[in-house]
């Protein structure tokens, strides 16, 4: 009965041409939703590698202008931009730092679009005052991106939907279900067959999209990411033909199906998503950035008015920068670093409260993240991408941290009253990202494996309580 | 019989479980978004006030300072919240809510609500806008998709034309009939939103004209669903075809047409990066004149210039600080070239804006988007006119700061200082937002646009009821 079944269906998709519409769909979004991420990703790659260029040509000039005014020759240029001091460098020579997308970048534009992956950090930049906001309009930030993440999460689920919301009603409603009825098959066997035949089917077409859009981009294919990107597209794909079994099970007409099913679709894609959002950010609220503004001034003005202060307190607290020739050659720079590191110490935990906050909110989220399937999905391949939340989070404090470094760095220098010199050139810090690790993939998938099996089971145990309870499919 | 149709199709809406279902979660939405919105209003409001006085108040006692070291400083202004924003947030959280203004730098808004937020935020929040734009157009879906086609399904089709009803007048009572209990639910809404507006103290910036406006750009886009759900039903044969059809149309205007739109616009008139941008303003302000280096070409030209003009040997002998003047120079030319570059920055967004415009004609959405949000004042332009307003303030407190430096200190002398009650005397940042003239003005396509759609869906739907 399989193979008849199997025939059968197949001639069907071919013969209402729902097989060639559904393969051209598929190909058409996602290529385009690929080649978005792809250009996405191919403008960071050439921005990262101009800012990388830039800054080696530019140490280039700098040691060359050294070598000259070490070696004693007189130099045009004015004596602030003269780079032998710690302090020239810190705020003229700064380095890039910069998070290089990976191998999967363009399957989500995730937060990349909000959020910068290169700075550069000056000496007398703070934690406060770098800015790891990228520059896209804002109109394109509210619409969002129509990139991978979109077709499978919004788009796909609909297609199935389409694929699948009458395959009992349409029979009944055609009247060929009597004579179905006549066959030695149970009906939810005969539904089962239907739907894991439309999902062999659409799950070959979307393989077969998902590489030829790959190949348009030049992405390559052969990593195990890609590997892990078709499981979790085919376990969300199951996740909804689970539940169109399921409401053709427990359903009736095809327009009730298909409302119920738009209904769910509506549920996990849109309700969910959003209230989990909301609740999050109302248990765990950013506070004000204003307020926090206001403080960083008034703090900046309290430690203006106590300048003569300001250094000693300083160098109580590092005895280690104290330099051996004495105070009475501290001049600007060292007051100015001085009264920021003052800044710093009282803000900091201020300003560690906005991490503190957006980790609950991500905790929070990850907590109920299962209630939908999409958001699950969609923080996967957010994952995967390289482009989540996480994943920014992770390069700011990289980033922070590289930005400490590289002032203290110098601010010893500065102390120690030594002059920048080419030797020292190798000895500044250099920054290189490293990228959060990747697992657990399998693992959610499996999960959502056993979810779609629930469903179909929830299905079938519905449908024979009905039978039981004399409830005939033929009538109703 | 117009009349006697409509009640009977409005009877049969309100019986049907699935618009009850329906118009309850709508209700029940309607009622959180508002709750949490004017909450956050009156939050965001209430601390806009604090940070407004305490910047201000940071300012007046900086104590006695030279008025360079002042404008380094530089003053914090802070971006009001639109009271209409409780009904559309449009891209508010997108953008910054603060600008730091400084000597020698138009900076950016800083500290947008979504880089403090999960990813997760981009899928929405419940907000009115996401009710008033996605759901409610679902809603009239779920009300009038088999409008037509129980007719033909239940065999009732012929029984109502043997009555005498032509087809036309029938569209005419369906039409009003689904869109019933749409209006009611909007004008509900909308009161609700006005009386709790105008109610909460300090709401200067609300204003009936704008909610009006807003109310009736919601129901012509209402009824241009209303006409396009029942131009299906009366096409197709079969209610779940019908049901099919019309969601189909509601995912592509309201989910795919905007981000193709986003896309396209983003392909054809790309934003530079933000290290792009910053490198081609340290580019443009390279050869220019800056108060900081008296050394160079630019500066020479200047000095030699002003020593012929006032017949004088050195700077020294001018009747003012000549580096104060040279720092006011410097910092003209410097806005020059921010003006220059934020200038083509808003040609690329005029340019998307054009884009997003030619995409309308397969979404009736976006340009409801644009007009919701251009009147609730949460657009780009509405963002662009606070920056522009305070980069002007940044213009003229430099100005301010640089003549006062110019007027009373010596050429040469070190550590002037400017009395600690000076900076009381510069005036406070006062920032209006447009007025609904003007933003229709802005808006004019896009009404057009939308007022298009109304005809053509109506005229598509009169020509459809010729067919049945």
């Amino acid at each position: 009965m399989f193979s008849y079944n199997f025939t059968y269906e197949l001639k069907l998709l071919v013969r209402n041409k729902w097989l060639p519409m559904l393969s051209l769909l598929l190909l058409i979004s996602f290529t385009f939703a690929t080649y978005n991420g792809n250009y996405r990703t191919q403008k960071r790659v050439e921005q990262i590698a101009s800012i990388e260029s830039k800054v080696l040509e530019k140490d280039a000039n700098m040691l060359k202008l050294l070598d000259s005014v070490e070696k004693g020759m007189e130099v045009k240029t004015s004596f602030r931009r003269i780079p032998n001091t710690p302090m020239a460098i810190g705020y003229q020579h700064p380095r890039a730092v910069t998070m290089s997308p990976n191998s999967m970048s363009a399957i989500a534009i995730g937060q990349s679009d909000i959020f910068s992956d290169a700075i550069m950090p000056i000496t007398v930049d703070d934690d406060f005052s770098i800015d790891f906001t990228e520059m896209t309009s804002s109109v394109q930030l509210l619409f969002g991106s129509f990139d991978l993440t979109f077709v499978i999460i919004y788009l796909l689920p609909l297609l199935i939907i389409a694929f699948s919301y009458n395959i009992l009603s349409a029979e009944k409603e055609r009247g060929a279900l009597r004579l179905l009825a006549s066959q030695p098959i149970s009906i939810y066997k005969w539904i089962f067959q239907k739907m894991i035949l439309r999902f062999f089917w659409l799950g070959i077409i979307m393989i077969i999209a998902l590489v030829i859009s790959f190949l348009i981009s030049g992405i390559n294919l052969f990593q195990i990411q890609f590997i892990s990107l078709t499981g979790l597209i085919l376990v969300y794909m199951l996740f909804w033909f689970s539940l169109s079994f399921f409401i053709n099970l427990v359903g009736g007409s095809s327009a009730k199906n298909a409302a119920y099913l738009i209904g769910l679709w509506v549920f996990f894609v849109l309700l969910v998503p959003s209230s989990i959002n909301q609740i999050a950010n109302s248990t765990y609220p950013t506070p004000s950035r204003n307020n926090l503004v206001n403080t960083m001034r008034t703090l900046k003005v309290a430690v203006s008015k106590k300048q003569d202060t300001v250094l000693d307190h300083f160098l109580r607290h590092h005895p280690e920068l104290v330099a051996k020739r004495g105070s009475e050659d501290y001049g600007f720079w060292h007051k100015y670093m001085a009264s920021m590191d003052m800044v710093a110490v009282e803000i900091d935990s201020l300003f560690s409260l906005y991490d503190e906050q957006l980790k609950g909110q991500q905790d929070y989220v990850n907590k109920w993240i299962w209630l939908s399937p999409s958001l699950v999905i969609n923080k996967e391949m957010n994952r995967i991408s390289g482009n989540s939340t996480a994943d920014y989070q992770n390069f700011k404090n990289q980033a922070l941290s590289f930005s400490r470094h590289w002032r203290n760095h110098l601010i010893f220098m500065l102390y120690s009253q030594l002059p920048f010199t080419t030797k020292d050139y190798d000895t500044l810090p250099k920054f290189t990202y490293k990228p959060l690790e990747l697992k657990g993939i399998g693992m959610r998938i499996a999960i959502q494996f056993i979810l779609c099996i629930l469903i179909g089971l929830l299905g079938i145990y519905m449908f024979k309580k009905r039978l039981k309870k004399g409830h005939a499919i033929l009538n109703n | 019989m117009i009349r006697k149709t409509i009640i009977k199709e409005l009877k049969e809406i309100f019986r049907d479980g699935r618009f009850k279902f329906s118009a309850l979660l709508v209700i029940i939405l309607i009622a959180v978004a508002i709750v949490i919105g004017s909450n956050q209003y009156k939050n965001t409001n209430k601390q806009y006030e604090i940070s407004q006085n305490s910047e201000r108040n940071v300012w007046e006692n900086q104590g006695a300072k030279n008025p360079h070291s002042a404008a380094h400083f530089g003053t914090y202004v802070f971006k009001p919240k639109n009271a209409l924003a409780l009904l559309d947030q449009g891209v508010d959280k997108y953008e910054g809510i603060s600008i730091f203004l400084e000597a020698h730098s138009r900076n950016e808004a800083q500290y947008s609500a979504a880089g403090d937020q999960t990813e997760l935020s981009r899928f929405g929040e419940l907000t009115s806008d996401f009710i008033l734009l996605y759901v409610i157009p679902l809603l009239i879906i779920i009300i009038g998709y088999n409008s037509f086609t129980k007719e033909k399904e239940g065999g009732t089709y012929v029984l109502l034309k043997s009555q005498g009803i032509s087809n036309l007048k029938l569209a005419i009572a369906k039409l009003i009939a689904v869109y019933i209990p749409v209006f009611i639910i909007c004008s509900v809404l909308f009161l609700t939103a006005g009386i709790v507006l105008s109610s909460l103290s300090n709401y200067s910036a609300f204003s009936w004209d704008k909610l009006l406006s807003l109310y009736l750009t919601y129901l012509l886009y209402y009824l241009v669903f209303a006409q396009i759900v029942l131009l299906i039903s009366t096409s197709t044969k079969r209610s779940g075809i019908s049901l099919v059809s019309a969601l189909s149309f509601w995912i592509l205007s309201c989910f795919i047409a905007p981000k193709i739109a986003a896309n396209m616009a983003e392909i054809k008139y790309p934003y530079p990066t933000k290290q792009e941008f910053i490198t081609s303003l340290e580019e443009a302000k390279k050869g220019g004149l800056s108060g900081h280096n008296p050394w160079s070409k630019e500066a020479k030209k200047l000095e030699a210039k002003l020593l012929k003009e006032y017949n004088v040997r050195h700077v020294s002998e001018l009747p003012f600080n000549f580096s104060g003047y040279i720092m006011q120079k410097g910092e003209e030319h410097e806005a020059e070239v921010y003006f220059k570059a934020y200038g083509k920055l808003k040609e690329q967004f005029s340019n998307q804006a054009n884009t997003y415009k030619s995409i309308a004609f397969i979404s009736p959405f976006l340009p409801t988007r644009f007009l919701s949000m251009g009147i609730a004042g949460t657009d780009y332009e509405s963002h662009m006119s606070f920056a522009e307003a305070a980069e002007d303030y940044r213009i003229q407190t430099q100005k301010f700061l640089n003549d006062n430096n110019m007027n009373n200190s010596k050429y040469g002398e070190r550590g002037y200082k400017a009395d600690a009650s000076f900076w009381k005397t510069l005036p406070k940042f006062n920032y209006t937002a447009p007025t609904l003239d003007v933003i229709l003005k802005q808006q004019n396509t896009n009404m057009a646009v939308l007022v298009l759609w109304v005809f053509i869906s109506g005229l598509l739907l009169f020509i459809s009821t010729k067919k049945i």
